[in-house]
């Protein structure tokens, strides 16, 4: 046993592991491990894995679960999953929202479900984006019109688009009303185009719907059902009329094949106890074409009627057994499960399983994932990256700059030092090693850049410490703080040619801010500017954030943000949102500059 | 028409050679050939030799094509050992043979995905850095998984 503890790190990069094995994982194991190591842990929570682990979950580790959300005797409702493959169950658990009423899974994709929970003590109900692997959810602010209720006389529609990386809902009123909702910008809009006869909008369930961004439904409209396809680029609505065999009381499903939209039909006879399955292929110019014709003689009468299509073509259907699968090319029933849907009071819906987050929009992703991420797609060698922790960085820009580009500076612990450069878009590792790389706040500094040299601090033995990174000659020097400025919080600020430190003290006792200024000469002598005891004494601040280039404060307070000019000794109410609880921070400036200039 | 012959060095500056039609597999090997004619040995200094020997065999396996996926399967199978997959799964990723890459990483994911965190650990050669604690806080938001 003592043997495993002298086993060395192993020679090779983490790329393999992380870009290659983990994605080949089942979602399960993935799960629990993110145990495994801090790096797992963060790597396997990036927008990044996401988008790998999606890839293979849409493609080669293909697997739809339906899922069965159970009313609770709770406040919560309770849920499982059935592989529609394997039939393996998943054992129940809590749904990570409130609502003791089952919720209704309105649609799904790529992982995410579009649900819909009657909410009893507000009398309304709330759409929900959850992730039922990750238990990661959102709620959605209310449409414009205000409530959404369970019957079926809306439609909410998930859908994801790649032209602008979003996932979109579609909501249609009963009135013909047409609104989308994007989780990018987290906002409900009212479409142009109306439905001119809205007509009934069965609840399906489709998830294979969707073709070159162009969403279709089924409406039926009394005696008939129609085809509405929606162009989520012009969205606008065309109707295409259904193939002439499909006669009511039939189901008809999509289903994507070879880049065509296929509507499949079940019909059963009910005397014979036969299904019929027809599958036709939507053309280019609206017609259609007959594919697939099977009468699969599943002569069951216990069968209650088809629920979902599945990918590959195979149905799930329900019986008074419970659940099960029929692959209408082979004649072949296989049970998946004795609960049926319809006895009790459950909820079914279907979706993958998938690490994509309904938060991925919120979430400024930590400088570490960053990297990362860009090393990825830089096709660098990554390994040099590895176990990289402490990272700094920086974006160096300005008139007087000498090479027009944007670089990040990142120095991992063992105090190798890279730069990133966006013309090239490339990584290098400097010749210069830091012998300080003890800790390195992140001070999202951003006034820290003068004559291309970057100035940030580091924390060494307790004490601050500030780093010149002269960006030219790519040297390091070090520069001791004031002596007053041991502790306190440190900010950068250039002001008329020269580096100013600005140190923010707490005396909690009197519950006073001092705040100072320094100035930085070139010869690396200190010379104190302004000195204002700035006796906010208010003991809902909770610490200073950001230095805004005109010297004042943005501090994060008890009630959220607020700003402080120091030479007025004024406080300034900025937002209610405490930064402290589940966001990220960030500064910047509003710009045109865009991130893909250099590849023309 | 003679069969043109590569020689690859391995990082510990052992030679072993190939025939092209068979090396050009490797989408790197390949484009080094179309760039210079690679007349002279192509050196591999992050493959060391008992993991080129093992390339060097896939790249000389002579299956019908309806016959290599399983032959790759049974080749990875056969090499059950996770170090060995794993720098067999780098040096397919340098070289760029994706059948091999393919394979050797799910050998590797079939292998670890029902280990405990420990034996995950032990096999990938991972430092535990999470206190006991941390662990803890993961386990419990994702019960249900372990």
């Amino acid at each position: 046993m003592a043997d495993r503890k002298k086993i060395t790190a192993p020679e090779l990069p983490p790329e393999i592991l992380l870009f290659q094995i983990l994605p080949r994982l089942p979602a399960k194991s993935l799960l629990r491990f993110k145990c495994v190591c801090k790096q797992w842990r963060s790597f396997l929570t990036t927008p990044l894995f996401a988008k790998i682990q999606l890839h293979r979950a849409t493609t080669v580790d293909y697997h739809e679960k339906l899922i069965f959300c159970i009313r609770g005797s709770t406040s919560r409702c309770k849920f499982l999953t059935i592989d529609c493959e394997d039939g393996l169950i998943a054992p129940p658990r809590y749904c990570p929202f409130p609502g003791n009423t089952a919720a209704t899974i309105t649609s799904s994709v790529n992982g995410l479900a579009c649900v819909d929970i009657w909410n009893n003590a507000k009398a309304l109900s709330d759409l929900i984006l959850w992730n039922p692997l990750t238990d990661e959810y959102k709620t959605l602010p209310r449409p414009v019109d205000g409530k959404c209720y369970s019957i079926p006389f809306f439609v909410h529609e998930l859908c994801y688009t790649c032209t602008d990386d979003d996932y979109k809902i579609l909501r249609i009123n009963v009135d013909g009303k047409v609104y989308i909702y994007s989780l990018k910008s987290d906002s409900w809009r009212n479409l142009e185009s109306k439905l001119d006869n809205p007509g009934h909008i069965p609840y399906v369930g489709d998830h294979h719907n969707l073709l070159d961004e162009k969403l279709h439904l089924l409406m039926y409209l009394g005696t008939r059902y129609v085809i509405i396809r929606l162009d989520l680029k012009t969205e606008k609505f065309t109707k295409i009329a259904v193939p002439s065999t499909c006669p009511n009381g039939s189901c008809l499903k999509f289903v994507v094949v070879k880049g065509c939209i296929r509507v499949t039909i079940c019909k059963v006879d009910f005397f014979s106890g036969t299904w019929t399955i027809e599958e036709w292929q939507l053309d280019g110019d609206g017609s259609w074409m007959k594919v697939v014709n099977s009468i699969c003689s599943v002569q069951d009468s216990s069968f209650l009627g088809p629920m979902y299509l599945l990918r590959n073509g195979n149905w799930v259907m329900c019986n008074k057994e419970g659940i099960c699968k029929v692959d209408p090319k082979k004649n072949v029933k296989k049970h998946l499960s004795s609960s049926s849907p319809f006895i009790g009071s459950y909820q079914v819906g279907i979706c993958i399983e998938t690490f994509v987050s309904p938060n991925q929009y919120l979430r400024v992703v930590t400088m570490d994932q960053m990297v990362i991420g860009v090393a990825a797609r830089s096709s660098l060698k990554p390994y040099e990256l590895r176990r990289g922790h402490g990272v700094s960085q920086g974006v160096t820009e300005g008139e007087k700059s000498t090479d027009d580009d944007y670089k990040i500076l990142r120095i991992n612990a063992d105090g190798n030092v890279y730069i990133y450069s966006l013309k090239y878009d490339s990584w290098r590792k400097l010749e210069s090693k830091m012998d300080y790389p003890e800790r390195i706040p992140y001070a999202g500094d951003h006034h820290n850049l003068l004559d291309e040299k970057l100035h940030f601090l580091v924390i060494h033995r307790t004490r601050n410490l500030i780093i010149r990174l002269d960006l030219k000659t790519k040297r390091f020097t070090k520069i001791a703080v004031p002596s007053t400025c041991r502790d306190g919080i440190l900010r950068f600020m250039v002001v008329k040619g020269c580096i100013h430190l600005t140190i923010f003290k707490a005396d909690l006792s009197s519950r006073t801010w001092t705040i100072e200024e320094w100035r930085m000469d070139g010869d690396g002598s200190w010379t104190k500017v302004v000195n204002s005891i700035c006796s906010i004494q208010d003991s809902s601040f909770l610490g200073p954030l950001y230095l805004t280039r005109n010297g004042n404060w943005l501090m994060s307070t008890k009630n959220g943000i607020g700003k402080v000019d120091p030479k007025k000794n004024a406080k300034d109410h900025l937002s209610s949102s405490t930064p402290l609880a589940v966001y990220q921070k960030g500064i910047y400036i509003e710009t045109f500059v865009s991130p893909n200039q250099y590849t023309h | 028409m003679s069969k043109k012959t590569l020689t690859l060095m391995s990082k510990d500056k052992q030679l072993f050679n190939i025939e092209e039609h068979l090396a050009v597999q490797s989408v790197t090997i390949r484009n080094m050939v179309k760039e210079d004619g690679a007349s002279s040995v192509i050196p591999l200094p992050r493959v060391d030799s008992e993991t080129l020997a093992l390339v060097i065999e896939y790249l000389n396996r002579q299956q019908a094509p309806e016959e290599d996926e399983d032959y790759v399967k049974k080749f990875v199978d056969e090499r059950g050992e996770i170090p060995t997959l794993l720098e067999l799964a780098q040096a397919a990723l340098d070289l760029d043979i994706k059948k091999l890459m393919d394979a050797a990483c799910m050998k590797v994911a079939d292998l670890i995905k029902d280990f405990t965190l420990e034996e995950v650990r032990e096999a990938l050669r991972i430092e535990n850095d999470r206190t006991p604690e941390e662990e803890k806080a993961i386990r419990d938001e994702f019960q249900w998984a372990f």
